[in-house]
């Protein structure tokens, strides 16, 4: 059991006309090699940010980022942009983004997209880049003939797959997923999940897959993170945090899930996530949690043991970090 | 065909026409290829597919948003199918529409009163702003947007996806109409906020007998709100029943797909493998032969499933399926 | 979260807030001022008294403006008018012979660097016969001088005395008489120092060179038979600068002119643009909303009006029939009813036409046109707005052209007009530079001014230039 992410206390705030957005709060968890971290959430927590803060894709208007991500031993947030992009990005991480149908340039072949990050990291000629691209394309179980196609001529179960194929093509050893399946059919969702699955084993990724989907989310997922307003509510192995959730959050989001194999009453939460300017004192959810007590609304809670891989921030667990 | 139906589509075919030059001929992209479905008063009925099966153009062509290419439509008795624009304005109070994106289906230069004010206007309902207003008022809160004073002088952007979609759910009730099409109500809200948002649904059937046309791809939000469910693949309809017997017992072998295909949040699904018909839907202009689902059918018959369509039987009590293995 | 939507409303009080709507609005506020003044205090005065030499006797011509003077600190001469009340009347008579004499006598300081560009006398004389005019003028230096005695009959005079025959022989003589070169012109004559003529140097004597300072006197007399004699006298003496804007070949105030051209063309172009791009709206609207023929046909003529030559039909319609502004700007609109705004509506509305609060609105019953303008215009409006910000100065300098290649409007004043005297008078030859670059200039500065507030616009309407 090896790690190969440790994010700790990592912080992206974004200035706006409104206020500081406080989009990533002090995250930290770990992620292991080989396994699948699922980072899940309402929108507007925070998980995209989260996607983008760790490949370090940033906007201008970035108030604050800060914190430690280390790769592999080497903490990355140190490194200036260049060096992060010349060693980093691409290489030992990468980020199949959201949208996949928005995502490819419909004016360049699909050959040509794929070959790009090739030609610019790598001192190789187009020809060689073109191969290697075949040789992706093959990994991702797409004919050949795709690289002389454009992105309108695929359909959506492909274009994802490009999608990864593109991430891949440096042969990163993380990969971040973010919403991979959420534009998809049902069909061919469970179509690529299942591709990821063989990637993942055959390839040694570590995956880090964000979705609002706990369905979708737990067909792959070794551990899960459940974010809540640009913190971490709870982590922990899939099957402590989905059977035996310990944040009123996680509880609560396993009720609203519709289930096809179970009779149980959905519950639904009032309120509405907040929106990340507005700082809540004390827990950022207990305007919201049915156990809300009066340490909740003044204290902010920290990640409390429940065992030795199983932590939720709340109260009612106790005190012990 | 009994008293107590209140919307009949029989055998629809809606194709859309496009010309690639201004020269050739068109071609059709057939949407909705024969597609036969009734509704009862006060029933809800589930059109379940995945996206391009046909399902949101058989809504929007049952409230005559759509000129049906072939077919009939009987609403309460009468044909409308036939009818132009201008003899369906009494239509226009008894069927309604909710749409899946929150963010554009409301005019955000208006503000919310005057959005529920809109269809009260030109129907010519209530005799006064003052009328009207109220009318306005008992419709939010019959969505739970209380105190209505608050949120009619709210513009759109300044509500949550949760609460627009509340608005529009008024809108759509604002007339009293018997019939409303849902078309992905809650796929693009938050999984917290969906459940609410069914139940409101749920509870103004009850309340009001309305009858619901309930479009979705997600199969497992249909036992919540649906009596009735059709499963549609590439513009046909492929099975139909009740909703607890066609989920417990599948027949169609894509039925069997989409629910195999559905997972469930627990930790045991990363140790196995779904098997799942590889292939997409196909394009809607050139169909396959045959039954439309044979490329990638698993119990494919040679000879039989390739050339000859079948046809929709009712294989038990209300329970119909479109197969050859029947 | 979703961003407001782009009300008019919020619009306007958005670009008040940029740096560049600030600006734009602060420029516009003065023309509008201006153009406000000049409507108030009556404009058909303006047509009439701008072609009217009379109006404008009292200025000095081809004047640079006076501001010119403290920039370059040359202090050059400005225009001092004597008017009748300045003159002290005295009356005398002799008995013997029934002859009558009114002296008017007048005094100034004068302490310029430079001499008057004019001299001009304005004499009324009322009397049974012929009068004897004669004007004495003494400068501080004690020197003195007779620079005008003529025989004259009643009736106002108008005499211009540095060119005027007698004059010019008075002056000569008394040249002679000092012995001092006759070659010199009447003015320096009139004010330079006596000694620094005779040196055949001329320098200027002003008031203040002699201690205490003296001023110049002038003394005129009418002398006729007693009865019913009457006489007033004012003495022009035009400076060299004159005014904000200096004055033109036909002493007319550039100031003035300019005044008079800010309503002619902040209306013209906002007529020109407001009309123009509602109306090419409202096609553009109707051509995506009906589509079909509807689209086809508006689609058709917007084609053909991009096509036409529209600077060249405009200068042969103007050169063929020489027609007044409000022509000019009626001709201007049907030469643009189709245009590029068609069709950026047209493909915007098309775009809206799709969302789904518009097919909601069918479906409880709106009908058409309730929906083009109550639901789709709105959403254009602002864009429509900001392009009417951008056309303004184009119909602004359109006029312009046109007044500067002669066929614009023959006698309104505007600011193409003054330009194209400005040529014609040789201003760019001979370097009158406020006649030309005065006018340029404020076309100039409201054409910024609408592309400032048009930036404005822009940046408030265009989602990625937003930040946020």
């Amino acid at each position: 059991m090896s790690i190969i992410l440790t994010v700790d206390n990592l912080k992206l705030y974004y200035r706006t006309r409104r206020g500081i957005v406080k989009a990533v709060n002090n995250v930290s968890f770990q992620l292991e090699r080989s396994k699948t971290l699922a980072v899940v959430g309402e929108s507007g927590c925070g998980k995209s940010s989260l996607a983008y803060a760790l490949i370090r894709i940033l906007p201008r208007n970035v108030h604050e980022y800060s914190g430690v991500i280390k790769i592999d031993g080497v903490d990355v947030l140190k490194l200036s942009e260049e060096e992060f992009r010349k060693n980093y990005r691409m290489k030992k991480i990468s980020i199949v983004p959201q949208g996949a149908m928005n995502s490819l340039n419909p004016v360049l072949k699909v050959g040509d997209q794929l070959a790009e990050p090739l030609l610019v990291h790598l001192d190789i000629d187009k020809d060689e880049a073109l191969r290697r691209a075949a040789e992706v394309l093959e990994n991702v179980r797409l004919p050949k003939a795709l690289l002389e196609r454009y992105p309108h001529e695929l359909s959506g179960g492909m274009k994802q797959r490009v999608l990864i194929a593109m991430a891949l093509i440096m042969k990163p050893e993380i990969v971040i997923l973010d919403e991979p399946t959420s534009a998809l059919d049902i069909i061919t969702q469970a179509n690529i999940i299942n591709f990821l699955k063989d990637l993942q084993s055959e390839y040694n990724l570590s995956y880090i897959f964000i979705t609002h989907d706990l369905g979708v989310a737990s067909e792959l997922s070794d551990y899960f993170a459940v974010m809540y307003a640009g913190k971490i509510a709870e982590i922990g192995p899939a099957e402590d945090v989905l059977t035996n959730p310990m944040h009123p959050y996680t509880e609560k989001l396993l009720k609203t899930t519709p289930r096809l194999r179970s009779e149980s009453r959905l519950e639904f939460i009032p309120g509405s996530p907040p929106d990340l300017i507005e700082q809540i004192p004390g827990c950022s959810f207990n305007p919201r949690c049915p156990y809300a007590f009066e340490k909740c609304r003044t204290k902010e809670p920290y990640m409390i043991r429940i065992n030795s891989q199983h932590y939720a921030a709340c109260w009612l667990r106790g005190d012990e970090k | 065909m009994n008293d107590n139906t209140l919307i009949v589509g029989k055998d629809l075919k809606v194709w859309f026409g496009i010309r690639k030059t201004f020269f050739s001929k068109p071609i059709y992209v057939k949407a909705i290829d024969g597609v036969t479905i009734s509704i009862r008063k006060g029933e809800t009925v589930a059109v379940v597919g995945e996206s391009g099966c046909g399902k949101t153009t058989l809504g929007k062509t049952l409230l005559k948003l759509y000129k049906p290419t072939s077919g009939e439509i009987i609403y309460d008795g009468k044909r409308i199918d036939t009818l132009e624009e201008k003899d369906l304005k009494w239509y226009r109070r008894e069927a309604q529409i909710i749409y899946q994106d929150p963010y554009s289906s409301l005019n955000p230069f208006f503000t919310v009163e005057r959005i529920l004010m809109e269809p009260l206007i030109i129907n010519e309902i209530g005799n006064s702003i003052q009328e009207r207003r109220e009318i306005v008022y008992r419709a939010l809160r019959d969505v739970k947007l209380e105190p209505p004073e608050l949120f009619a002088n709210k513009y759109p952007h300044m509500l949550s996806g949760g609460q627009r979609q509340r608005v529009a759910i008024a809108r759509s009730l604002i007339t009293n109409p018997r019939f409303i099409v849902a078309d992905e109500p809650v796929s693009m809200l938050d999984a917290s906020v969906r459940v609410e948002i069914m139940y409101l649904l749920k509870s103004i059937q009850e309340k009001y007998g309305t009858s619901f046309l309930y479009i979705t791809h997600d199969v497992s939000t249909v036992k919540y709100f649906s009596d009735t469910i059709n499963i549609m693949y590439a513009g046909k309809i492929v099975e139909s029943g009740p909703v607890r017997e066609v989920l417990s017992n599948p027949l169609h072998p894509y039925t069997q797909a989409l629910i195999a295909a559905i997972p469930d949040p627990d930790p045991a699904n990363r140790k196995m493998r779904r098997s799942v018909p590889s292939g997409e839907p196909p394009s809607l202009i050139n169909p396959p032969s045959g039954c439309r689902f044979h490329p990638r059918c698993p119990y494919f018959i040679k000879g039989k499933c390739e050339v000859i369509e079948p046809e929709l039987i009712e294989k038990m009590p209300n329970h119909k399926v479109a197969c050859h293995l029947y | 979260m979703s961003t407001a939507p782009t009300g008019l409303k919020n619009i306007f009080r958005e670009v008040l807030q940029t740096k560049s709507g600030k600006i734009a609005i602060i420029i516009l506020s003065v023309i509008l001022a201006m153009s406000l003044t000049v409507w108030i205090t009556g404009s058909e005065e303006v047509v009439k008294n701008w072609n009217e030499p009379e109006y404008w006797i009292d200025n000095p011509r081809l004047a640079a403006p006076e501001w010119f003077s403290w920039v370059t600190g040359s202090n050059a001469p400005r225009t001092i008018i004597l008017k009748p009340e300045d003159f002290r009347k005295t009356y005398s008579e002799d008995p013997l012979t029934g002859q009558a004499t009114i002296q008017l006598r007048t005094r100034f300081y004068y302490d310029y660097n430079d001499v008057p560009s004019e001299v001009i006398l304005k004499l009324n004389v009322n009397a049974t016969t012929r009068s004897l005019i004669t004007l004495s003028w003494t400068k501080p230096d004690g020197s003195k001088l007779e620079v005008y005695r003529k025989d004259v009959g009643r009736g106002a005079y108008l005499i211009f005395l540095y060119t005027d025959t007698d004059t010019v022989s008075s002056i000569k003589s008394y040249l002679s008489g000092i012995n001092a070169s006759p070659d010199i012109a009447v003015q320096t004559v009139l004010f330079s120092s006596e000694a620094s003529l005779k040196s055949g140097n001329p320098k200027i004597l002003r008031s203040s060179d002699v201690n205490p300072p003296r001023p110049y006197e002038v003394i005129v007399s009418i002398s006729s038979r007693k009865e019913g004699l009457s006489a007033s006298a004012q003495l022009d003496l035009l400076g060299k600068v004159h005014g904000i804007a200096g004055t033109d070949n036909k002493r007319r105030d550039i100031f003035i002119g300019i005044l008079w051209g800010a309503p002619v063309a902040l209306a013209f172009g906002l007529t020109a643009a407001l009309i123009i791009s509602f109306v090419q709206t409202i096609l553009g609207a109707l051509a995506a909303f009906y589509g079909y023929r509807i689209d086809e046909v508006i689609e058709r003529f917007t084609d053909v009006y991009l096509v036409l030559p529209f600077l060249s039909l405009l200068i042969t319609i103007q050169f063929i029939y020489k027609t007044t502004i409000w022509t000019i700007l009626i001709t201007v609109i049907a030469l643009s009813i189709f245009g590029t705004i068609t069709k950026s509506t047209r493909s915007m509305v098309l775009q809206v036409k799709e969302e789904p609060y518009i097919e909601a609105a069918i479906s409880y019953g709106a009908s058409k046109a309730r929906i083009l303008f109550l639901y789709i215009l709105p959403r254009v409006l602002p864009y429509t707005f900001a392009n009417v910000t951008v056309l303004v100065p184009s119909y602004i300098f359109l006029e312009a052209s046109l007044s500067l290649l002669g066929v614009g409007d023959p006698v309104l004043p505007t600011w193409g007009k003054l330009i194209e005297e400005a040529f014609i008078g040789g201003a760019t030859f001979y370097g009158y530079w406020w006649w030309i670059l005065i006018p340029s200039s404020l076309i100039i500065l409201v054409s910024m001014a609408f592309a400032l507030l048009w930036y404005s616009f822009d940046k408030i309407l265009n989602p990625r230039l937003r930040e946020e």
